[in-house]
C-alpha cells in the first residue's frame, strides 16, 4: 500500500516551491492554464518511480514530444528545472503511508557539473548501450561532451545514485536501478498508450480475475458489452470487446468513453497499492455517464487500494464526482487547485463542505 | 451549472473590494449603491444567502479563485432586533477566520484584506434594509406611508401575526405606486423611489464612496 500525505516540489518546471500538505484517496487538480496540473502529476510519477532518472524522459513522451536523439534528451533536460536554471537542484519530497508505516523520501534531479563529482561518477566503468564494450571515457565527462543528470534517492538517512548518462549518440543508465517500491501508472492527456502495452496490462488482470469487475464497471458506457478478451491483430496482441455484433471488435473502435474507463480502470487494478496519475480525466466522456464513471472510479480505487491523482479542467466533471463521492460510503474526494499568485504557485484545497457550498451557489472552483 | 435562467457562469472575484451582503436584494441594492457613488469599477457584490450561512460563505470566498487581490472585504447584515448582537456576530467570524477584525461599524480595520462591518438599517437601530429604504419612503409620501402604517395596525388589531414589520410596510407601500406588481428590482431602478440623496442613505454613500481610499498602501 502506498498513499501520499505530503508532497513538496523545489525548482521543477513551472514551481520555485510547492507544497501540498493533505492529499485523499482520488485527489482532482484544477487551475488555469500553465498552472501546473500536468507538472504535479509528472513529479509525483518520477517521486514514484523513486530510482529511474530516465522517467524523466518518459515525462516528455506523455506531452507528445518524442525525443529520438541523445541531443534532443539532454536538450530537454534543461526544461526539468524552474527558469532553465540547472545550477539548483529539483528536489521531490514526498511521506507516503505504506503497510510499513509512513516512509519519507527525497529525490533530488541535477545535471552534474563540478569536475569532483564528476569524477566521482566516471570512477565507475560505463559502458555504451550501442557499443557495449566500448567506455565512455572519463575525458569525455568531465569535457562536457557526455551529460550526467544524476538522480539521488534519500530515504532513512541512506542515499543513493543513479545516472542517466548522455554522449553524442548514447544514452546511459548507471548503475542499474531497483524496482520501484510501489506501483505508479500515468495516463498521458496527448498521445496514446500503445495498444499492445495496454493488452499487456489486462492479461495481467486476467490471471488475477479482476477482468469481470472492470467489465462490468464498463457496461456504464456500453451496456451491451459481454466480455473484453486479448486477441491478435496483425500479429500483435489488442485488447477486443464483445457487444453482441457478429465478431468481437477491437476496444479502440467501440468510442472514446469506452477506451477511456477501460484505460482508466485496468491502470487501478494493475497498479494496486500504487498510484494512477490521470492528465484531463474527462476527455472522452459525454457528461451523462460522468457520475458513473466516477462510481467505478472510487469502487475500483478502493478495492486495488490506489491513490488516484487527476487533472481536470470541466466544473461538470468536478460537479460529478463531488455528487458520486457523496454517494458512496465513504467521501474520498479531495479537490486541490494550483493558483498562481506572483511568481508562486499556492494550492487551495478543497473538502467536502466546502466544495458543497462551492457548487450550491454556483463559485468557481476551477 | 444549469438554473432556471439557464447557463450561469460560476462566479469568480474580479475585483478588489467585495461586498459581502445577506441576500438577492441586497444585492440589488448594493450594485446600485456602488454606481451611484462610481466605485462600481473597483466593488464587487457577492451574496451570503442569509446571516445563518455566513460563516460557509466566508470559507468559500476565501478559497475562491481571485481571493488573492482583494484588498478589502466589507460585510453587511440586517440588525434585526439587536444591532449590537448582529455586529458582534459578524466579528466572531472575522476572529475565527483570523482576519482584521474593526471594533465598531462603518471602520475599516487594517489587515489583509482590510474588512469593515455594515449594520443595517444603522447601528443603533433595529431592522433591516427595508427599514433604510422606509426611511427614505416616508418623506417621499407621508400619505401613502400612514396608509401603510394603518394597514398593518388593521392586521395586527385582527391578530396577523406581522413577522418582521418593516417588510410588510415596505411592500404595502410599494403596492400603492403606479406598478402594482413592483419588485425589490424594479424600485431598486426607479429613482422617483429610490431616492439615493436623501439624508438616510448618507452615511452608507459616503462610507462605500470611501472604499477606494483603502486600495492605497
Amino acid at each position: 500500500m502506498a498513499f501520499y500525505k505530503f508532497f513538496k516540489i523545489v525548482n521543477f518546471k513551472n514551481f520555485k516551491e510547492l507544497e501540498v500538505q493533505d492529499f485523499g484517496r482520488i485527489n482532482l487538480i484544477v487551475g488555469k492554464n500553465n498552472s501546473g496540473k500536468t507538472a504535479l502529476l509528472e513529479a509525483l510519477f518520477i517521486h514514484s518511480g523513486a530510482y529511474n532518472p530516465e522517467l524523466v524522459v518518459r515525462t516528455y513522451e506523455f506531452r507528445g514530444m518524442n525525443l529520438l536523439s541523445p541531443i534532443s534528451i539532454k536538450k530537454s533536460l534543461e526544461f526539468l528545472f524552474y527558469n532553465f536554471d540547472t545550477t539548483r537542484p529539483v528536489e521531490l519530497i514526498g511521506k507516503v503511508q505504506t503497510s510499513k508505516g509512513e516512509k519519507h523520501s527525497k529525490i533530488k534531479l541535477e545535471i552534474l557539473r563540478e569536475d569532483e563529482r564528476l569524477k566521482e561518477v566516471s570512477s565507475i566503468t560505463f559502458f555504451r548501450q550501442d557499443t557495449p564494450q566500448a567506455p565512455i571515457l572519463l575525458g569525455e565527462i568531465q569535457s562536457g561532451l557526455a551529460t550526467v543528470f544524476q538522480l539521488s534517492h534519500e530515504e532513512g538517512g541512506e542515499v543513493k545514485k543513479y545516472n542517466l548518462i548522455i554522449t553524442a549518440n548514447s544514452i546511459n543508465l548507471n548503475p542499474p536501478f531497483p524496482a520501484p517500491p510501489f506501483e505508479a501508472i500515468f495516463l498521458p492527456a496527448r498521445g496514446s498508450v500503445p495498444l499492445t502495452f495496454e493488452a499487456d496490462l489486462f492479461s495481467r488482470l486476467r490471471l488475477e480475475n479482476l477482468h469481470e469487475k472492470i467489465i462490468s464497471f464498463l457496461k456504464i458506457i456500453e451496456p451491451n458489452l459481454k466480455n473484453i478478451e486479448v486477441l491478435t491483430f496483425g500479429g500483435l496482441p489488442i485488447l477486443y470487446g464483445d457487444v453482441g455484433l457478429r465478431t468481437p471488435l477491437p476496444l479502440a473502435l467501440l468510442g472514446e468513453g469506452l477506451v477511456k474507463l477501460s484505460k482508466i480502470l485496468i491502470s487501478i487494478g494493475v497498479a494496486k497499492d500504487g498510484v494512477v496519475l490521470i492528465d484531463e480525466i474527462e476527455n472522452g466522456f459525454h457528461y451523462s455517464v460522468m457520475k458513473n464513471v466516477w462510481k467505478a472510479i472510487a469502487k475500483m480505487a478502493r478495492e486495488c487500494n490506489v491513490q488516484v491523482f487527476a487533472s481536470t479542467h470541466s466544473f461538470e466533471c468536478i460537479i460529478n464526482a463531488h455528487e458520486a463521492f457523496i454517494e458512496e460510503e465513504q467521501y474520498d474526494l479531495k479537490l486541490l487547485r494550483l493558483e498562481r499568485i506572483g511568481e508562486n504557485i499556492v494550492v487551495i484545497d478543497y473538502d467536502k463542505e466546502t466544495l458543497d457550498e462551492a457548487i450550491k451557489a454556483n463559485f468557481e472552483v476551477r | 451549472m444549469r438554473n432556471k435562467e439557464g447557463y450561469k457562469r460560476p462566479l469568480v472575484i474580479e475585483k478588489p473590494i467585495i461586498l459581502l451582503v445577506e441576500g438577492r436584494k441586497d444585492e440589488i441594492f448594493f450594485k446600485k449603491i456602488v454606481e451611484f457613488v462610481n466605485v462600481d469599477a473597483y466593488a464587487q457584490i457577492i451574496q451570503y444567502e442569509g446571516k445563518d450561512n455566513l460563516k460557509n460563505r466566508l470559507d468559500l470566498l476565501l478559497k475562491t479563485p481571485g481571493y488573492n487581490m482583494v484588498k478589502t472585504l466589507v460585510i453587511v447584515r440586517d440588525a434585526n432586533d439587536n444591532p449590537k448582537s448582529s455586529f458582534q456576530s459578524v466579528q466572531n467570524i472575522l476572529k475565527q477566520k483570523q482576519l482584521a477584525t474593526p471594533s465598531k461599524p462603518y471602520e475599516i480595520a487594517k489587515g489583509n484584506p482590510n474588512t469593515g462591518i455594515v449594520i443595517l438599517p444603522d447601528e443603533n437601530e433595529p431592522g433591516d434594509l427595508e427599514a433604510l429604504c422606509l426611511k427614505a419612503l416616508k418623506d417621499n409620501n407621508q400619505y401613502i406611508y400612514t396608509c401603510a402604517e394603518n394597514y398593518t395596525e388593521c392586521l395586527k388589531n385582527n391578530g396577523i401575526n406581522i413577522k418582521k414589520l418593516t417588510k410588510t410596510l415596505f411592500y404595502a407601500f410599494l403596492s400603492a405606486t403606479e406598478e402594482p406588481e413592483i419588485t425589490f428590482y424594479t424600485f431598486v431602478k426607479d429613482p422617483k423611489l429610490l431616492n439615493l440623496n436623501h439624508q438616510a442613505f448618507e452615511k452608507l454613500l459616503n462610507f462605500t464612496k470611501s472604499l477606494p481610499e483603502t486600495l492605497r498602501v
